[in-house]
């Protein structure tokens, strides 16, 4: 079941390159540049608007898969913080993509319609985290994998980190 | 959220004494063309050029009306797509609870800052609206 953006309670994320979003279509190869520029619009708007109402366009009979994040991750947030205080010291701060991955790993809860996948966490130095082996098996699906993690790593991030918006 | 938090009251109070088109949005969808809408700052349209958002609704700003920073003003979207975001309607929810001392209840446990925080927003608002519907129209209130 979606859950609705909240400041208190698990929320529901989407990847934007699920098959069962029902997102205005990418125009053709053989568009204009406007018409190109103006499809990506609509499709980013189609987007924003889900994510800011919950209320995302889902085709008929399909079903999503479903990331339920936290936005309060609590201690766990002590641990991607030390995380990114490691990076500095060593001098190699974190990649926007592990950072991410480490904000995917802490705050997420639950996976439905996941397939075979299964959603299985690890204790590190106390911490609970996803383990890395879920976020390897997600990364086998290929490109899509990688960028459904860092898509959805950055807005949980986005949430966790300013959860009171300026709309 | 803010802007949402911080409008609810206003639009209430206003949504009782009128009838306030942004109080609702599949009314105003069926009401008003995609470029009215733009104009309005809706939520649910591509964003228009700031220039072209000509219709935005805002609060009463008399003397005792809505108050914010100048060099902070108002986001260019409808008020109706701000105070209708899950979020803001989830601590409009808590407030409730929180004014009866049930906070923890509504939470299932501990509220998590940002909760607090919002409700400490909506409140104040909601104090600022009560005082703008107490106070005379002579004075920059809206009592009648």
């Amino acid at each position: 079941m979606i859950k609705l953006p909240s400041v208190q309670r698990d929320f529901t994320l989407i990847y934007s390159g699920d098959p069962a979003l029902d997102l205005p279509a990418f125009a053709s190869d053989s568009a204009s540049d406007d018409e190109k520029q103006a499809s990506l619009e609509a499709r980013a708007q189609a987007l924003k608007v889900a994510r800011e109402t919950g209320n995302w366009p889902i085709k008929a009979g399909e079903s999503p898969t479903l990331f339920h994040f936290t936005p309060d991750p609590g201690l766990a947030y002590d641990y991607f913080e030390s995380e990114i205080r490691r990076g500095h010291q060593r001098k190699k701060p974190l990649s926007a993509h592990e950072l991410a991955v480490l904000i995917f790993r802490i705050a997420l809860r639950k996976v439905e319609n996941i397939g075979p996948l299964k959603l299985e966490f690890e204790d590190i130095d106390g911490y609970r985290l996803v383990s890395a082996k879920f976020v390897e098996s997600i990364y086998a699906l290929g490109d899509v994998g990688r960028a459904l993690v860092a898509e959805l790593g950055a807005l949980a991030y986005e949430r966790i980190r300013d959860p009171i918006g300026p709309l | 959220m803010i802007q949402g938090l911080r409008l609810a009251p206003w639009v209430q109070a206003i949504a009782r004494r009128e009838d306030l088109a942004i109080a609702d949005c599949e009314k105003c969808m069926e009401m008003t063309t995609k470029e009215q809408r733009q104009a309005m700052g809706c939520g649910y349209e591509l964003a228009a050029p700031e220039e072209m958002i000509t219709s935005l609704w805002s609060p009463p700003d008399g003397k005792a009306g809505f108050r914010h920073n100048p060099k902070l003003p108002l986001l260019p979207v409808c008020a109706g797509y701000t105070t209708k975001l899950p979020e803001v309607w989830e601590a409009l929810r808590a407030w409730r609870h929180w004014q009866k001392g049930e906070l923890q209840s509504f939470c299932g446990g501990m509220p998590t800052g940002a909760l607090l925080i919002a409700l400490e927003i909506f409140d104040g608002e909601v104090n600022a609206c009560n005082a703008w519907e107490m106070t005379p129209e002579s004075e920059g209130g809206g009592r009648k």
